[in-house]
């Protein structure tokens, strides 16, 4: 799945994060931070979400709120809409 | 450039509609220190940078364009015995065709210009950008002419609301309905004459590139930005620097298809999920360029360099995220100041201070 995008964003440590291709800047808290990390390494979502859970006590919502964010990224067009479905979200 | 270099630099008003000039001038004195004299050319005894400290060495007035070509050289000419020109760089649309007339004679004198051609300039009128388009194989908004106030009726039809309307040269306002359209075209057509210029509404966001043409269809170099902060008139007081290899690649193409000489300011618009259109493309350097500078592409230096007959400096790609917010601040001067610009048409500024550059170290 085509992460170019995503790849190319510049995130700080603090969480704020550039988009150098269209200059917008985005900012996002730890958890949204941790989240993008793993997205710009190709980390898949359901490995994400299993790294999760056995590192933090999660709500049973967690893929949801997964979801969500991966939501925002795909309506910030940072990702692509079909990227949900290849992880089956 | 190893002597000391005087460089004639027009278009210094920073205000609400902001000139390029500042920024021409910073970036040649961050590039060549105390090796560069600046020669400030103004219109008004009021135009800002002839009260801003350490900008200017010299100043003067000079006579609009529309004076005609002989009263523009002669003014032109009379400076250069005073200061000894070695080059202009123009910062006004409507200096070109002036300057482009009267150019074999200022280098005669030994004053270096490097101008884009007069059928270039004519090609990317705004009138003939969908030609231009056509040519570069780029998209742009569905455009037409509008000569009175019947047609709006047509383009209505044709482009339906909300749609641009836009003065020749410059102004350009988002029209919603027939009666807005009507009010518009009177406002624009009083201040810029006509034929004004109906264009189709494109939801999308703009970005600007500013670019350095060699005239033989090379870029030398160009920085792309988008606009973050807008004045009342839509011109920019605070962007960031981007790195979109498809609005570099279409500015590109703008610029070998032209042969675009000199500086310019291509404005793009990208689709939401669509094509990049053609906006503009403008003739000089833009009042942002120091932004371009700062992001490591000193493209006024180059134009200097190409005026001189020198070699290029290599321009590495800008850096992205390089930010700027315009600072509005007051310069004062007293009455002696402007009596001497008013009477004399001259004024000494108050010198830049001894600064420490690059080019001086």
């Amino acid at each position: 799945m085509d992460i170019s995008h995503l790849a190319m964003l510049a995130v700080s440590d603090t969480g704020f994060v550039f988009d150098p291709r269209t200059g917008h800047s985005y900012s996002v808290n730890t958890t949204g931070l941790l989240l993008l990390r793993s997205l710009k390494q190709g980390v898949t979502v359901s490995q994400f979400e299993e790294e999760l859970r056995s590192s933090f006590e999660c709500p049973p919502t967690i893929r949801d709120d997964i979801g969500s964010f991966i939501n925002s990224l795909v309506h910030y067009e940072l990702l692509a809409d079909a990227y949900k479905m290849s992880q089956s979200l | 450039m190893n002597s000391l270099i005087t460089v004639a630099v027009t278009g210094i008003h920073l205000g609400e509609n902001p000139q390029p000039g500042p920024g021409v001038i910073r970036s040649l004195r961050d590039a060549m220190g105390t090796k560069v004299r600046i020669v400030g050319l103004a219109y008004d005894a009021l135009d800002s940078s002839l009260y801003a400290p350490g900008l200017l060495d010299e100043a003067f007035l000079i006579p609009y364009p529309s004076a005609g070509p002989e009263v523009y050289l002669s003014r032109l000419l009379h400076i250069h015995e005073q200061v000894h020109l070695d080059a202009i760089i123009p910062c006004l649309d409507l200096e070109l065709p002036v300057l482009d007339e009267i150019k074999s004679v200022l280098l005669s004198n030994g004053i270096r210009t490097f101008l884009p051609r007069r059928e270039d300039l004519a090609k990317r009128g705004k009138d003939r950008l969908p030609s231009l388009a056509a040519d570069v194989g780029i998209s742009v908004p569905e455009t037409h002419s509008v000569v009175d106030e019947q047609a709006l009726t047509f383009v209505a039809d044709r482009l339906g609301f909300p749609y641009v309307l836009k003065g020749l040269h410059c102004d350009a306002e988002i029209v919603r309905s027939a009666s807005e359209a009507i009010s518009q075209f009177r406002r624009l057509s009083n201040k810029w004459g006509l034929p004004l210029l109906a264009q189709r509404y494109i939801e999308g966001e703009e970005f600007d590139v500013v670019c350095l043409g060699d005239g033989q269809g090379e870029m030398c170099g160009a920085v792309a930005m988008r606009k973050t902060m807008l004045t009342r008139m839509g011109k920019a007081w605070g962007a960031v620097t981007i790195d979109d290899p498809d609005l570099l690649d279409a500015a590109r193409r703008v610029v070998q298809t032209l042969r675009w000489r000199g500086g310019c300011e291509i404005e793009l618009l990208r689709e939401r999920r669509g094509p990049i259109h053609l906006i503009e493309v403008n003739p000089r350097f833009p009042a942002w360029v120091y932004l371009a500078t700062a992001a490591g592409v000193n493209l006024p230096l180059g134009l200097l360099r190409l005026a001189l007959g020198e070699s290029q400096p290599a321009f590495d790609k800008g850096l992205a995220g390089i930010i700027y917010v315009r600072h509005a601040a007051e310069t004062t001067g007293t009455l002696e100041d402007m009596a001497a610009l008013v009477t004399g048409g001259a004024r000494k500024p108050t010198p830049p201070s001894t600064r420490e550059s690059r080019a001086a170290q």
